[in-house]
């Protein structure tokens, strides 16, 4: 039963040599390469609930095996033994290649201040725009990338922003702060003009609060 | 009558009125909605029913002194105007604030306190505030306090004081209807006053030109005109209609645009509780009660030691913001694949697990532990400085008026008043063994470097008995021009304690008043 329980809390690479069922090591084996996947190219948080959920049903098989029909769990294992490992394998392969590709230009990003980002938004933002839930005198700026124009509910936008056709990005912000009627004719917004520094810098502190 | 747009061909190019208001902000809709005698009028308001960037961009102004903030953000023009924004805080004067202190060049208001308090109480009124200013025993009684934790009841020089927080903030939602049924009055939107023409001999206001951002000009005659558009507006107005009077209008002794006031505060020093630390102050527990008490000192305290009004508040700290942003890191993170940063925000938390764990109690309501420590925030009333002031700008906004740029400056009283404040808090709470201190010795460098404002705007057209001192009598009208009154924070001689917008809803209300019985008795000799 040790043996059962440490194979999930300990590399696989360990119980291979501890452990002479070929199938526990092969499931915790599983279990490791989704936590991982998860955990290095997908979200942390995921990761951790799949290696949860994952040690969880192993957990049941194995009282199912001291307890159940073994005949039944045999047929079971087996079908999960070949499929898992080799489902994450490829994965986690894949992934990892698609990493070295573009992984580069990853680390090529400019730090930029926070702390300088939140003065910006101080001086500039903060009185019309909340960054959580609920409008002021200008709409939340929760969510605001990837949102649509002009559809933040509960704000009464003007006419070309209700029209507006356009999802909020990077480069739409940039253009927006930089010239406000350029983009939306007759909006309600205006602010007294950033330099290119300081648009990045909001920008990047904006990123970060979502 | 519902609210026009001045662009409407329904509006004729000359327009003639009883009283014709600029500003539709806290004061500009009080005046209108209390001015019910007179027969006609006009309202005029710069910006439309929402907010909208072509006129909030005529608010442009530069810094050229201190930093203070943006002023395109700091104020707002469009119905309702500040209010918009507008906290709610409300406190009427202290007795003090009235007085006059000349060795802190603190000019005696006009009016006595006796004379404004009926005034104030029916603001108090239109805000739906129930408690009494100054004897605080009731509100306290219903936030379940008991009286006996004030600090005034273990000395004598402190007194603490409560701000109520109104619910009625949007002015411009609020009395829409209101104002929509008025039948004496017309509400003008997207006009914006450009020139103030005064006749030739300079002592009456012929017309105020008007013109909308569509280039739609617009003439108002009036018996009487109101300024009510803001304080650093007002006097940009008055110092740019310079064309008869040459240095502005109300403007022959130069006091105009001068003496700008904030409620300044700065955050410096620390105190590290004790189990004797009075957690009535305790700023978060004040906020859990939906209470905001200051600490701060007795009338008599303040004017033995020449103080400008100070008081002082206590924020809790739980953890430093290095393990704040760790915490929002991590929140951010645990859904993007790890990174090390992970490693690194979990690491620090770890370390610190005893703050981070009594932050997290604090936040998420169990009860307030004992912080780290007490961040203390200084505040003070600034003392009229002349150097302090608008200034009228070379660049122009798109009317061809020129910008006000903003001058914002201390004197040593303001530096001394911080000083004193924070070493008379210190001495108290020590023999108190309220905690010990971390102190920051507050040189003017420290303080020129930290303080903000509180976008109160006061002064630039203060009001005083005689021409010389000032630029509006104790009526708010401006000295030696016979129809033209100014509105707002702008007229404050003093900045007091308390937060200007419950003052500027009293002093229009007085205005209104006194304008009505003009109307119907004649001025009074």
């Amino acid at each position: 039963m040790i043996k059962i329980l440490l194979c999930f809390f300990l590399p696989p690479i360990l119980l291979l040599r501890y452990s002479n069922k070929i199938f526990l090591s092969l499931l915790s084996l599983t279990i490791w390469w989704c936590a991982i996947y998860f955990f290095l190219e997908r979200s942390v948080s995921l990761g951790i609930v799949i290696y949860l959920a994952l040690v969880t049903l192993v957990l049941y098989l194995t009282f199912q095996k001291y307890t159940g029909d073994k005949t039944q769990l045999k047929i079971k294992t087996h079908w999960i033994m070949v499929l898992l490992p080799l489902i994450t394998l490829a994965f986690f392969t894949s992934t990892i290649v698609k990493r070295n590709i573009q992984g580069k230009t990853n680390l090529a990003k400019t730090q930029y201040s926070l702390t300088l980002g939140k003065q910006i938004y101080d001086d500039k933002c903060s009185l019309c725009h909340k960054l959580n839930d609920g409008n002021y005198v200008g709409p939340s700026l929760k969510g605001i990338f990837m949102r649509p124009a002009g559809k933040y509910p509960n704000y009464n936008y003007s006419k070309n922003l209700q029209t507006a056709n356009f999802v909020w990005d990077e480069q739409k912000l940039v253009t927006f702060l930089n010239d406000q009627n350029g983009l939306i004719p007759e909006t309600r917004m205006y602010i007294s003009p950033l330099t290119n520094e300081e648009l990045i810098t909001l920008i990047h502190f904006l990123k970060n609060e979502q | 009558m519902p609210f026009i747009d001045a662009n409407d061909n329904l509006i004729p190019e000359e327009l003639k009125t009883d009283i014709c208001i600029i500003g539709a902000g806290a004061a500009g809709i009080t005046l209108a909605r209390n001015l019910k005698t007179v027969k006609d009028i006009i309202l005029v308001e710069s910006g439309n029913f929402e907010m909208s960037g072509a006129s909030q961009s005529l608010y442009k102004g530069k810094n050229l002194a201190l930093k203070y903030y943006d002023l395109l953000k700091c104020r707002l023009r469009y119905m309702g105007g500040t209010t918009n924004h507008w906290g709610g805080y409300c406190r009427s004067n202290d007795p003090i604030d009235y007085e006059g202190r000349a060795e802190l060049g603190l000019p005696k208001w006009p009016i006595s306190k006796d004379e404004l308090t009926p005034y104030i109480n029916l603001a108090k009124t239109e805000l739906d505030l129930k408690y009494d200013f100054f004897e605080n025993t009731e509100l306290l009684k219903d936030k379940k306090i008991s009286k006996e934790q004030l600090l005034e009841n273990h000395h004598p020089d402190f007194q603490t004081k409560v701000f109520q927080i109104t619910k009625k903030r949007r002015f411009r939602e609020i009395y829409k209807h209101e104002l929509q049924k008025q039948t004496n009055l017309q509400v003008l939107l997207n006009l914006n006053a450009i020139h103030i023409q005064l006749n030739e001999q300079g002592d009456n206001v012929k017309e105020i030109i008007f013109k909308t951002i569509k280039g739609k000009k617009i003439l108002i005659k009036a018996k009487k005109f109101i300024l009510s558009c803001h304080a650093i507006e007002n006097a940009r107005l008055l110092l740019k209609s310079n064309d008869v009077a040459k240095t502005g209008i109300g403007n022959t002794y130069d006091h105009l645009g001068r003496y700008f006031m904030e409620h300044i505060y700065l955050k410096a020093s620390k105190l590290i509780p004790s189990d004797s630390f009075p957690k009535l102050y305790d700023f978060k527990e004040l906020r859990d009660s939906k209470l905001n008490a200051n600490l701060s000192f007795s009338d008599n305290y303040t004017r033995e030691n020449q103080l400008l009004q100070y008081y002082c508040r206590f924020y809790p700290v739980y953890v430093e913001d290095k393990e704040k942003d760790s915490l929002r890191n991590i929140k951010r993170n645990i859904n993007e694949p790890y990174k090390y940063e992970l490693y690194n925000d979990i690491k620090n938390l770890v370390n610190n697990f005893n703050d981070v764990k009594n932050f997290l109690i604090s936040q998420f309501g169990f009860y307030n532990p004992a912080p780290k420590y007490y961040q203390l925030d200084h505040r003070i009333e600034q003392a009229p400085n002349p150097d302090s002031r608008i200034i009228l700008s070379n660049d122009k906004d798109l009317f061809g008026m020129p910008l006000a740029d903003i001058q914002w400056k201390l004197t040593d009283h303001d530096y001394r008043s911080f000083k004193l404040g924070q070493a008379k808090i210190v001495k108290e709470l020590s023999a108190m063994g309220a905690g010990r201190f971390e102190l920051e010795e507050l040189t003017p460098d420290l303080i020129r470097e930290r303080i903000k404002g509180h976008y109160h705007h006061i002064g630039t057209t203060r009001m005083s008995n005689l021409e010389e001192d000032g630029v509006v009598d104790k009526n708010c009208k401006v000295h030696n021009v016979n129809n033209l009154y100014v509105a707002g924070s702008s007229t404050f001689p003093t900045a007091g304690y308390s937060g200007p917008t419950m003052m500027i809803i009293a002093m229009s209300i007085r205005l209104a008043n006194h304008l009505s019985n003009d109307f119907l008795y004649g001025p009074k000799k």
